[in-house]
């Protein structure tokens, strides 16, 4: 098994409009973390807070760390799911769900073993 | 308690992560250290593998399309995250002020939606 992130991604220009009728996507939502559980893969899901929550902290050689508020990247992500998967099939089958339940698009991205693992 | 993303923010085309085994090793064993120190409060943590690994999935008119590569492609990209439940802001900014010094690279906090 091997863990891997699906980003739901916000785009400018979706043709969907959730704010107009969210029920139905928040029952789909819902619908798919049970899907997922029973199918023993979800290990967390969760959306995110908007941009202007955001807060960026820089780690500088003198041992400092500045913080600045917004997002460190230009991108726009909403929220993710991570899932633990046999394969990158599977993953993917997953992928397209997410994006269906959703309406929106999302990035797929397997995870390195972990951190205690290169020690 | 509320939970907060740390994304780690790589720059993989000035200074790519996984490129000096002994500065790695290094920062393999503080981050080792700050996961062991606040174990309580980690819902998950992982590192990614390179942005060449992604695969988007995006729906266009009813269809569900499926590319290699990443969403955004940028010189800084995600290259791993914590998931924190902290107290409050506070609480989160104090342990992303020792998660960026782990990890030496920024750390963006965001936080998630109450379910």
């Amino acid at each position: 098994m091997a863990l891997y992130l699906i980003a739901a991604q916000d785009r400018e220009d979706s043709p969907f409009n959730l704010l107009a009728d969210p029920a139905p996507v928040w029952e789909e939502l819902t619908a798919l973390d049970e899907a997922m559980r029973a199918a023993g893969v979800f290990v967390f899901s969760r959306g995110l807070q908007g941009p202007d929550a955001t807060v960026t902290f820089r780690a500088q050689p003198s041992g400092e760390v500045v913080r600045s508020a917004g997002p460190c990247t230009p991108g726009a992500l909403a929220g993710m799911w991570i899932i633990d998967c046999a394969s990158q099939d599977q993953a993917e089958q997953w992928a397209r769900r997410c994006a269906t339940a959703h309406r929106c698009d999302v990035e797929l991205r397997p995870f390195q073993p972990h951190v205690s693992t290169y020690l | 308690m509320t939970q907060y993303l740390f994304s780690v923010i790589h720059d993989y085309v000035n200074n790519p992560p996984i490129a000096d085994p002994v500065k790695d090793a290094d920062m393999f064993a503080r981050v080792g250290a700050f996961n062991e120190s606040i174990k309580d409060k980690i819902v998950f943590m992982g590192g990614l593998h390179s942005p060449d690994s992604a695969t988007l999935v995006a729906e266009h008119d009813g269809e569900v399309l499926v590319t290699d590569g990443p969403y955004a492609q940028t010189n800084t990209m995600v290259g791993g995250l914590w998931v924190i439940e902290a107290a409050d802001l506070s609480e989160a900014i104090d342990l992303a002020k020792r998660a960026t010094v782990a990890c030496g690279v920024p750390v963006e906090v965001r936080p998630f939606q109450r379910v």
